[in-house]
This record gives structure tokens, sequence and C-alpha cells, in this order.
């Protein structure tokens, strides 16, 4: 049985002891939330934890206020086939405070996935401007590193061996791999896609300022790369590693052991 | 005319279930039913009636022609234990049992909640009602263990004067099965009554439909009308189950993915799982490829205005009521008791 169905079927408040480990400490400070309680200074429980006994995966979503759409921090982790592992199928993290950018919903209202299923151009143009990358609404809270230590010291209590995830956009895939992420899938596309925005190269040579996010120079940078591929950018050439555009990488961190993976050597942020 | 009663240890024990399966035993043999259930214990509000839903579920499976009003005549509104409220009451019961009794072959009635006195409880007990129908008990019992099944049949045939000539051990789950058929059918069998019918704990029966999580929810299907029969055993909001197209699913964090069986694998209940429905949380519309998605693959897509807790508190909150509608859990039961031999045995013995 893996851990967290298992973990599931524990009392409330004997899993929600264990959860809360997944929660950057942090996050207590900075918004005021009493770490034990999960209360604000006006008594209003702010953290959810979503772990029925059913299911094998466990939710857990702060926000800064009850009324607020957007939650502050949102992580899902769920077990695998192999009880040696575990999936971090999501994790947000917004700064409440900063501006709010509608990449995720089109002119009708509709979800666009991130921008993945469609997209909000002039709000990515917004947001692209702000300093944001692809898939943000608002500034992130710069807590991934700390939320992955909080995780790695989840696995080490459990022996739980390995991390898994999916990295939907570019940058994550650089930023994960930055944290010790090794590949099981997308290392070949993802290095093709380092050598293709070399000077003189055809991704380089594509950005050529035919959009917004097509800029000269954007090969520099992880964030312009990002934009310029969540723009469709790997769609427009024809080469047989990155046949079909941007495919979300597979990765995986052993506990304990980082990777030193890097498919874009001295990248900038 | 025969008369049957079918009571109840406890709430949630099936009891709507084996009325309807009892009635329907006997008009697949041709005889006509009728229903009394004197207490409305399962309200809901119809046209400004307070009215009971098994006695619509009877009034509109059987084509009953009495009002409802009569089929479950009385609210229970008096003070417990109040003399002439009961009295009233008593009175009130005759006069609606004289009516539906007319022109029927068999008269199923139905008691109250649970069969055991409770000096708190706004019914009249059951007991005084089975004497006073004098009728043969089907007695259901929700399955807890044998010590308590066993003593709770032993003392309510004991104080219904051996009355109770059935009972439906309901909802035993699997792994208890041997051991309650090695106890307790052999402790039956030798002291002749009540004839018991071991009846597990069955997916179907248990499920919900993706339609009534709809209700629930007050979603909105945006794909996938035609499936929402579909049953929905469990949800998750793992990721681990989308295969396929339903891959896409995976970059939504807003999900509740509902999982059980399609319509046409009824007959199959050993199948896995499957997905059954997907619904989206938070109450935003999704782009077409979302939608164009679980159309292709014939799975309900639904809007949920509430977000993932909130939804999940709604769907884990609401319990399993049978409706009319819910003929494949009719013959599910039947089929659970032993079809055609248990069906054989139960009109011998009432």
């Amino acid at each position: 049985m893996s851990w967290i169905f298992k973990i599931n079927h524990l009392s409330d408040i004997e899993k929600e002891g264990i959860y809360r480990i997944l929660i950057p400490p942090s996050i207590f400070h900075t918004f005021h939330i009493h770490p034990i309680l999960f209360l604000n200074e006006k008594l209003e429980r702010l953290v959810r934890f979503y772990c029925p006994p059913q299911d094998n995966a466990t939710l857990i979503e702060i926000k800064q206020s009850l009324s607020d759409p957007d939650s502050l921090f949102f992580v899902q982790v769920s077990d695998t086939k192999d009880r040696t592992q575990i999936r971090l199928d999501f994790i947000i993290a917004n700064d409440p405070k900063s501006e709010r950018f509608n990449i995720d919903v089109d002119a009708l209202g509709k979800d666009t996935l991130f921008g993945r299923a469609n997209r909000n151009i002039p709000e990515e143009i917004r947001a692209m401007q702000a300093g944001l990358a692809p898939g943000q609404v608002r500034r992130g809270l710069r807590i991934t590193g700390e939320f992955l230590k909080c995780l790695e010291h989840f696995c080490r209590i459990l022996g739980i061996k390995s991390i898994l995830l999916e990295a939907l956009f570019y940058h994550n895939a650089i930023i994960y791999e930055k944290y010790g992420f090794s590949y099981f899938e997308g290392f070949k596309m993802m290095k093709r896609i380092n050598e293709l925005f070399q000077p003189g190269k055809i991704l380089f040579e594509k950005l050529d300022g035919s959009t917004p996010f097509r800029q000269i120079g954007f090969h520099r940078t992880i964030r312009g790369r990002s934009w310029a591929i969540h723009d469709g950018i790997l769609n427009d050439i024809d080469d047989e590693i990155i046949e079909g555009g941007w495919s979300s990488p597979k990765m995986y961190k052993m506990v304990d052991k980082p990777r030193q993976i890097s498919s874009f050597p001295d990248a900038v942020y | 005319m025969k008369k049957v009663f079918v009571s109840s240890t406890g709430a949630q024990s099936g009891q709507s279930l084996a009325a309807w399966c009892i009635a329907e035993i006997y008009n697949s043999r041709g005889f006509r039913i009728g229903f009394f259930k004197p207490f409305i214990t399962r309200p809901i509000l119809q046209n400004g009636q307070v009215i009971d839903k098994d006695a619509l579920l009877m009034k509109r499976y059987f084509n009953l022609t009495e009002e409802l009003n009569i089929l479950s005549p009385i609210i229970s509104e008096g003070i417990p234990g109040d003399e002439v409220v009961r009295e009233e009451q008593l009175s009130r019961i005759e006069q609606c049992y004289e009516m539906v009794k007319k022109d029927k072959d068999v008269l199923i009635i139905m008691g109250a909640e649970k069969i055991f006195y409770d000096p708190e409880s706004p019914y009249l007990p059951d007991g005084i009602l089975v004497n006073k129908f004098d009728a043969p008990v089907v007695l259901v019992d929700r399955f807890q263990n044998e010590s308590m099944s066993m003593y709770s049949i032993l003392a309510i045939d004991s104080f219904l004067k051996d009355k109770v000539k059935i009972v439906f051990l309901n909802q035993i789950p699997l792994e208890d099965m041997e051991t309650v058929y090695n106890k307790l059918i052999p402790f039956f069998q030798k002291r002749g009554t009540p004839l018991l019918f071991l009846i597990p704990k069955d997916r179907i029966l248990s499920s919900l439909t993706v339609k009534d999580i709809v209700d629930l929810i007050q979603g909105e299907v945006l794909t996938g009308e035609s499936r929402l029969k579909n049953l929905v055993e469990s949800t998750s909001i793992s990721s681990t189950h989308l295969k396929g197209s339903l891959y896409l699913f995976r970059q939504i964090y807003n999900k509740i993915i509902l999982l059980g069986l399609e319509t046409e694998d009824l007959n199959s209940p050993l199948l896995s799982p499957k997905v059954t429905g997907i619904i989206l949380t938070g109450g935003r519309r999704p782009a077409p490829v979302i939608v164009n998605t679980c159309g292709d693959v014939g799975v309900p897509l639904v809007i949920s205005p509430f977000d993932t807790f909130v939804t999940m508190e709604k769907i884990q909150k609401q319990q399993v009521h049978i409706k009319e509608n819910d003929v494949y859990k009719l013959k599910r039961f039947i089929q659970l008791l032993g079809g055609e031999t248990a069906i054989q045995k139960i009109i011998n013995e009432i």
C-alpha cells in the first residue's frame, strides 16, 4: 500500500499533522498564520487539506483570505504504483500582494489552462513585460527551493526514494534541474532546444520580433526562451528531436542524491 | 389479500430497496401490488405538499392510483408519546389502510426507520403496526458484526412473537461473508425461522450516478449528457486514472475524477473502476479543447460552481437513496439475494 493512500486513512488530526510537513515554514511567518492551528489573526482557518481515505492523492491549499479567488500556496502530491516514489502533481505559489494577470482566462472568461489550451495574448504580454514567466498569474513567492526541502524531508521520514513530476513549461524544467532533478523523458529535447537557441541556429533566427514573445535576445534567458516556446516557436521548425513542439518533460529527483544536470548551462532567469 | 411488513433495525439499512424488491417479486408474478407507508420518513416537497420519497417511487413504478397522501399519510410533528396524537394517527392510518388495500393481492407495508422502541422517536413503534396489521415481517439489518445481527434478530422476533419470517442481512463486507455464512446460517436453520438472506456490500448498490452528483452540486453538464447514468463509486483528485487523451486533464489542478462503472458494464461488476465523469471545480468554463476531449471519449464533463473542497464535501455527505430510476439496483439486489431460487423461497416463506 502506498504512503499517501495509507496516510489518508488516518484521523484528520493525524494526517494534517503529517501533511503540514509539506508547507514551507516561511508561509506561516510571512502571512501571519498560526503554524499549529492554521488560523489567521481573525481566527479564520486558512489552510485546507483534502485527503480522503479512498484517494491516493492529497491537496493542501492556503489562502491569504478565505474570499480570495487565488491560493497563495497550492500543492498536490500523489502515490505512484511504486511505493518508493511520490508524484508532485502541482505546486502553485502566488504572491497575493502582486498584480494579477488574467492569462488563465480568455476574453470569454474560459479557462486557458495557463495558456496551454488557448491564450489571452494581451494579458500574456502584460505578464511578460512585468517579468513573469508563462503560466504565472501573479509573481511567485520564490519558495520552490524551500518547498522541495519540505517534500524531501517528508520523503525521508517515509522512506520514499524519489520524487516524480512533469515540468509544464520550459522554465519549470530548467528550475527543477537546478534543484537536482534529472529526466525520465525529454532530456534530448531540452538539449536540442539549447543547441538551436545558439546564435546562428534556427531557433535563434526565429527570434525575429514577429510576435511580442519572440524578441531578439530572448535566447539568453530562461524566461525569454520559455515565452518563445510557449508562443509555439518549436512548432515552426523542422527538427527530428523536437517533432511535435513542446512536450512536458518527465523528471525525477532521487532524495538526498541530487543530479547535476544542465540543459542550459550558465542560464540567467 | 397478502400483507408484508418491511421493517428495519436502523437507518441506511436498505429498507426501501428491500420493500421495492418484495413488491417487484409479487408484481412480476402478476399480483396486484399495493403500498402503504404510514409515516413519512423520507420527506420531499412536491407542489407545496410534503410527500414521502418511497411512496413516490412505488406509486410511479407500480402505477398506483392512490394519492401520495393516502399511500403515506402522516407527517409526524407531535411530541413523542402524546396519547392524543397517537390516537389520531392510528385513526388516520386505519382510514388510509382501508383505501390502499382495495383491489390488491399483495400489500407492502413499510415501517419507519427502525423497529426498536425509541422514546424520542416521533413515529409509532413498528411493533404496534405489525400487530395491528397482523402481517409477517421482512426485517432488514445493516450488518455490523455477527453478534449484533444475531441478537437484534432474536430480540425483534421475540417481541413480535415469531412474526419475523425473513431477514435480509445487508451490506456485509466481502471479507466477512464466509464467517457470517458459517455462523449465522446454521444457527437460524437449526432454529427454523426466520429465513436468512446474506447480501454482500456491493459497489453497484452503493453507487451514485453522475446525474445524482450533478444535481447535488448544482453542476452544469458541458458534454456527455447521454452518459449521466454512469455509476460513481468513488472520487479522486489524482491524475493516475487519466489515460489516453484524458491525459490532458493532468494539467488541470481544479478537477475531481469520478470513478465507477459505465451503464453497459453493469452486468460485469468485477471490472476495474473507469473514469465515468470529470468535474471541473471553481465554476470556470474550460477551453473548447477540454470539452471536445471529453466529448470524443464519451466522458461526461461537469462544471461545479464550488471549489474542490466544497464540492467534495457535498458529494461525501450525500447518502445513497433509492429512486425510481434505479431499476438496475433493484435487479442487482434480486441477483445478490440469489435470483429465482431466492424469490421462490421468499414467496413460500411469506
